[in-house]
């Protein structure tokens, strides 16, 4: 019996680290849900890796969340907002679990975060993943947090997700998934997923989720966000912070913090690639994904 | 005596076809048994009413008291180790 010091397999340190983050959630009695990789029932998607772990916290006990996995040796790598236009996970790295994301809500479920984990957890499941019980969502909600996320991939064709948890299930599971699209009011996200997207053409999030859905520029991404957001409070944030350095983004890309003059030239530099990125799609209309 | 043993409270392990994957989470670290180690957890974790050594002697075709020593100590070591409990006391 030897202690690993390197050379374990990506998919063993992956299954442990669910198992390391569930111990976590019941030694502090904090309800979380793991959701995609591992998490995910074969009924779902047959055989579906993962490559780090993702969990729902519940929403009122996220801070609590943080600060135990931090207790237990995880270190902080990229805060909510740095993470996505969506702000909705942390990320954060053990040295024998690897990654972990932190999600406070799902993007594409537009109910409050708070209602929509009590409605995800109403009906929750439990699946073994390195012998340790882990708390699921149902097959249906796994299914739907499958293809919302898939909405995200810019993928032009349906992946193997959307497939399996959508197009190639059963008539039951599909009545399933429509009940959450309805109850977690995700349907402008899901409808980006299915190819159904210009349904949506004057709901307000429609431009954030053509953007991340079939690609876009900085510009018309940033725009698509303060369109998105549901008070003015919250697209003043956004207009007024996106533009600025992500500091934490910047620190993952250098594998160190950034200095001043660094930070100072990024700051710079954001707007000219942006400008330069909407000037190619000016000049060549055609040459970007539809 | 049957002897039988099972995952520790606050283990957690993956195996393969090969290896086994066992740890304390969260605290760590992720110990590696492979070969005759795997083999043992194996057979320590079988319930069939013989001890783990006489299971593991028959499962390489060897005198019980070749490999007794060996299967008591790492049993011993999984234990003290924290993810192998014995399960029927």
């Amino acid at each position: 019996m030897t202690e690993a010091s390197r050379g374990v397999p990506l998919g063993v340190t992956v299954r442990l680290g669910h198992a390391a983050v569930q111990r976590v959630a019941d030694a502090s009695g904090i309800r979380i849900l793991h959701i995609k990789g591992y998490a995910v029932d074969p009924e779902v998607v047959p055989e579906r890796i993962g490559t780090d772990v993702d969990v729902l916290v519940d929403p009122a006990e996220v801070d609590a969340f943080l600060s135990e996995l931090q207790s237990a040796g995880w270190r902080r790598v990229i805060g909510f907002r740095a993470g996505s236009p969506f702000g909705h996970a942390a990320a954060l790295w053990h040295q024998s679990w690897g990654y972990v994301d932190v999600h406070r809500h799902f993007p594409g479920i537009g109910a409050r975060p708070r209602d929509a984990f009590e409605i995800l957890w109403q009906d929750h499941r439990q699946r073994e993943i390195a012998s340790v019980t882990c708390t699921v969502p149902n097959p249906g909600a796994q299914s739907l947090i499958l293809v919302l996320n898939a909405a995200r991939s810019k993928a032009s064709v349906p992946g193997r997700d959307v497939h399996a948890a959508w197009l190639d299930a059963g008539e039951a599971r599909r009545a399933e998934v429509e009940a959450l699209v309805e109850s977690l009011h995700a349907h402008v996200a899901f409808a980006a997923a299915t190819g159904r997207l210009d349904d949506y053409r004057d709901h307000r999030e429609y431009a954030l989720w053509k953007a991340v859905s079939r690609g876009g520029t900085r510009f018309e991404e940033w725009r698509a966000r303060i369109l998105a957001a549901p008070t003015w409070r919250e697209a003043a944030h956004t207009a007024l912070f996106a533009p600025l350095v992500n500091v934490e983004h910047l620190t993952v890309v250098l594998h160190r913090p950034p200095t001043r003059r660094e930070i100072v030239r990024e700051f710079l530099a954001r707007p000219v690639r942006g400008l330069r990125e909407q000037l190619r799609v000016l000049r060549n209309p055609g040459g970007r994904r539809a | 005596m049957p002897e039988r043993y099972e995952l520790a409270d606050g283990a957690a392990a993956v195996e393969t076809v090969t290896t086994v994957y066992a740890a304390r989470v969260p605290e760590g670290p992720v110990l590696v048994l492979d070969g005759a180690a795997a083999e043992i957890w194996r057979e320590a974790r079988a319930d069939d009413g013989r001890t783990v050594a006489e299971r593991v002697a028959a499962l390489f075709g060897v005198p019980v008291d070749e490999v007794r020593g060996d299967v008591d100590d790492f049993l011993a070591d999984a234990c003290a180790r924290g993810i192998l409990r014995r399960a029927d006391r």
